[in-house]
Parts: structure tokens; C-alpha cells; sequence
């Protein structure tokens, strides 16, 4: 588990853009955090980090977003899901376990009980107005790895 | 010269449509079922609830329109729906619906993207728009700066780097407790609110650029809200309201006069949900530069409707510029 503290959203994105140049193809990253915690900014800050040059929006209206990259990124945002019913009728079995890209998924709370064993929490909270507390969590081991190279570069943030 | 009878069908969204324009220019009917107060439940938009409404409500809305219309399916010359942007479930329905009628009676089948629609409407209003023109389109997934140079030449100059504008104001709803769909929520509870009350920052971007950000303002709205929860003082939800509203349209008035006078252009067009905001359209009738000709649609032609597709298909139609049958519904599909 590793917690770091972000002063602006800029850090935050670079906390990301680091998190991107880390992570394998097949990667799930379930975000968590109340509206306006920052993470569209995280996964824009992802998208830099696998050389995506499109602008990153929030995928909230239209659930899925799609980037081509050096990994392809696939961009979630469950916002507007109501239960796990309809969440299962997504098709994300296909993006989770298919695509092999890097699968972002905002209030992904939401389907924990959909998510696979193995994925990287990453949880933000909001210190006050741009400051955010930032916890990246592995479950299962795999992500381990990822939470160690981001720890060695924390003091960048 | 023989009539040109088109049915257009839109089910990109939140709404269930169909229409039937006569020649690109006369609307016979216009209906539009909206599962707004399904969604009300919920709190937002749910997917495969979406889908299966359409499914529910196309036939009988398409039924509707012919009925209203006066139009016998028989006599249609072309049909045409939506293929993108939007939900994928929602619009496979409208778009295989639309190519299974026009495959059985052998006529013409455009497809249409939603944006281009929700700009075209000015065209079928006031024939006296006519490019080169700027565009903006506000709504809930889509806030788009365009250039139209000449006709069906499009040209991004802008779009949201973060949340849309339609999005923001539902988010902002969300936080003020004001229900959804929170563009109408916001617009009535901000009437009663001072727009300058509440110091929201507006984002500015390093470099020069048309792209938009609301979802600063959003966090700001958040962070207000939090702080006074903390204390326990009240929260003033009118004043909120209307100082973000103002916020937003600082935001589109300012891209909107720059891109106006970078492209020199006479007339600027408006379209999508968002441009039915009545404070917004006074303040941009205000605060608009010198010279320029704004132009909104009427209020039910701003929000998801048919109408729009099926003007659109219109001039396609002429140019001969049908689609294959085989054209897939595109959720990311751009200007």
C-alpha cells in the first residue's frame, strides 16, 4: 500500500502519467472517490503515460471511452449505473479480460463484486481545495510491483 | 417537383424519437418520448434501461409520427437515424429499426451523426444561416467548438478537456440536491439566486487554446458546499446555482467571441441541450462581440429529437450520398 499526497491537480496527473508508464497490458485500475476528487485527472495523467495525444474527458455521459495508445486505454465511468445488474450488461468481461489495454475504471465501487481478483485500488480523497490523499492498494500481488516503482519516484509529487 | 418524404429516428440517448420533414424544411411530425422520469429513479442515465426502452417505445413512436404526420409508411422516400455519438445499446435500436424499413421498401438509408444534427436544426429555422460559421454545441456528453467553412466541412476547434457542459451541470445538481436532469433544475433555482454572490474560479489554460474546462468550476461548487457543511452554516443552493451558471457562461461566451473573431465570422449557431438555458442565451446576446448574429433553435429542437435527423439526411439524400446498410453504430464517432 502506498498513500501520497498531491498539492495540485498537476501532481496528481504526474502521479498518473508515472502510474501509465508502469503498468502492463491486461491492467485494471478501479478508482474511488467522491465527485470532484480528481479521477478523470488521474487517468488523464494515465493516458499521458501510454502516449495518448487525444484529450481525455470524463466518459460519464457515454460510460466507455476508447484511446488508441502504446497500450490501448479503455476508460470506465460507472457514474451513472444504477445497479449490478446493469453493470453486468456492459460487456466489460471483454475490455477486462479480451483487450488486453489498460482498463480505468471510475466509481468502480460500484462492481466490486464484478471485479477479477487481481487489480490496483487506488482510492482519492479530498484534503482541501486542489490537495488530495491518494492510496494505491494491490489486490492480489500483481500490482506490487507497479506500487513500488511509483514509491521510488514519490518524491517528485 | 415531387415531394421528399423523410423519416428520421433518433435513440442516441436519453430519448426516443421520430419525425417526418417534408423536403429538409417542413416539419409534418415531431415526437419524442423522454425516459427522463424513468431516470429521475436513478439519478442518472442506465444503460441497458435505456436500450430496453427504446426497444419498447420505437415502434409506437414511430407509428406516432406517421399518424401525426399524415404520412402512409408506403409513401416514405428515405429514412434515416442516428449512428453516433452516443450509448451503443440505444443506438443499435433506432439504426437497425431505420435500415430494416428503408431494406423492405427499397428506399434510401442515411446515417447521422448527432452532432452534425444538432447543428443543422438552425439551417431547417432560419434560412438565412449560411457558412462560414461558427457552431457550438452544449450538452450532456458533448460541448464542441466548431468551424464550418463552407457546407458539411467541420473543422474542431474546441472541445471540453474534462467534463461536458450538460455534464457539469448535472454533477452540480447532484451536490446541490437539486435532482436530475439538472440543467432545468439549476436554471430554476438560480432565478432566485445572485450570480455574483459566490466566487467561483474559471479555468485558465497556460497556453492559447479554444478548449473548455468545467470541471474545476464543479470542484469549487464541491468544495464551497463541504466547507460550510463542516461549520454547519446553511447553504445558499439559489446563489450557488446561479454563480456557477454564470461561471459556465463566461466560459462558452468567451471561447464563443474568440473563435467568432479568429474565424471572422458573421453568424454563430448554437445547439444541444444546453443552449435551451434561457439565462445563457440572454447573457450571450449580452456579452456576444460586435457584428455577430447568434442563432439558438427553438426549445424543443435544442434537446434530442428526430426533426433534426431527418433535415439532415436531406441534402444527403439529393446528393445521391445514401449509407450501406451495413453501417455500424459509432459511440465515439466525431465531427
Amino acid at each position: 500500500m502506498l498513500t501520497i499526497l498531491t498539492e495540485n491537480p498537476e501532481a496528481t496527473k504526474q502521479l498518473g502519467e508515472n502510474l501509465g508508464r508502469s503498468l502492463l497490458p491486461g491492467s485494471i485500475v478501479a478508482l474511488a472517490g467522491e465527485l470532484g476528487s480528481g479521477k478523470t485527472t488521474l487517468v488523464q495523467g494515465i493516458g499521458q503515460g501510454l502516449g495518448i495525444n487525444n484529450i481525455i474527458k470524463s466518459p460519464s455521459f457515454v460510460i466507455i471511452h476508447e484511446y488508441s495508445g502504446r497500450v490501448p486505454l479503455y476508460h470506465l465511468d460507472l457514474y451513472r449505473l444504477a445497479s449490478l445488474q446493469e453493470i453486468s450488461s456492459l460487456g466489460y468481461e471483454e475490455y477486462f479480460y479480451e483487450k488486453n489495454g489498460i482498463v480505468a475504471i471510475e466509481w468502480a465501487e460500484k462492481m466490486k463484486d464484478l471485479l477479477p481478483p487481481e487489480f490496483l485500488k487506488i482510492k482519492l480523497e479530498i484534503v482541501n481545495l486542489s490537495k488530495r490523499k491518494i492510496t494505491l492498494e494491490s489486490y492480489g500481488s500483481s500490482y506490487n510491483k507497479v506500487i513500488e516503482k511509483l514509491k521510488r519516484l514519490a518524491c517528485f509529487y | 417537383m415531387k415531394k421528399m418524404l423523410i423519416l428520421g429516428i433518433e435513440t442516441s440517448c436519453d430519448e426516443t424519437a421520430a419525425a417526418i420533414v417534408e423536403n429538409g424544411k417542413r416539419t409534418l411530425s415531431n415526437v419524442v418520448a423522454s425516459q427522463v422520469e424513468l431516470h429521475q429513479k436513478f439519478q442518472g442515465i442506465v444503460p441497458e434501461l435505456a436500450s430496453r426502452k427504446h426497444l419498447e417505445l420505437i415502434i409506437p413512436v414511430i407509428k406516432e409520427a406517421l399518424k401525426e404526420g399524415g404520412v402512409k409508411l408506403k409513401n416514405l422516400d428515405a429514412i434515416a437515424a442516428t449512428y453516433g455519438p452516443g450509448l451503443l445499446g440505444s443506438l443499435l435500436v433506432g439504426l437497425t429499426i431505420a435500415k430494416g424499413i428503408a431494406y423492405t421498401l427499397r428506399i434510401p438509408f442515411v446515417g447521422i451523426n448527432h452532432l452534425e444534427a444538432h447543428l443543422y436544426v438552425n439551417f431547417l429555422q432560419y434560412p438565412q444561416v449560411s457558412p462560414p460559421l461558427v457552431g457550438l454545441i452544449i450538452s450532456g456528453g458533448h460541448t464542441e467548438l466548431i468551424y464550418l467553412s463552407k457546407e458539411g466541412e467541420y473543422k474542431v476547434l474546441g472541445t471540453t478537456r474534462d467534463d461536458a457542459a450538460g455534464e457539469a451541470f448535472d454533477k452540480v445538481a447532484r451536490i446541490l440536491n437539486l435532482g436530475y436532469p439538472g440543467g432545468p433544475a439549476i436554471e430554476e433555482i438560480a432565478k432566485k439566486g445572485n450570480p455574483h454572490s459566490i466566487p467561483l474560479p474559471l479555468t485558465h489554460f497556460k497556453e492559447d487554446t479554444l478548449d473548455f474546462s468545467f470541471s474545476g468550476i464543479k470542484t469549487a461548487v464541491l468544495y464551497y458546499v463541504k466547507d460550510l457543511q463542516k461549520r454547519g452554516e446553511f447553504i445558499p443552493t439559489a446563489d450557488l446555482a446561479a454563480s456557477f451558471q454564470l461561471k459556465v457562461a463566461q466560459m462558452l461566451t468567451q471561447n464563443l467571441s474568440k473563435a467568432a473573431h479568429l474565424k471572422k465570422v458573421k453568424q454563430v449557431i448554437l445547439g444541444g441541450g444546453v443552449s435551451s438555458n434561457l439565462f445563457l442565451r440572454s447573457f450571450l446576446e449580452k456579452e456576444k462581440p460586435e457584428g455577430i448574429e447568434l442563432f439558438f433553435p427553438s426549445l424543443e429542437l435544442c434537446t434530442d429529437n428526430a426533426v433534426m435527423v431527418a433535415a439532415c439526411a436531406y441534402p444527403k439524400i439529393k446528393k445521391g450520398k445514401a449509407s450501406p446498410l451495413s453501417l455500424d453504430a459509432q459511440p465515439n464517432l466525431n465531427l
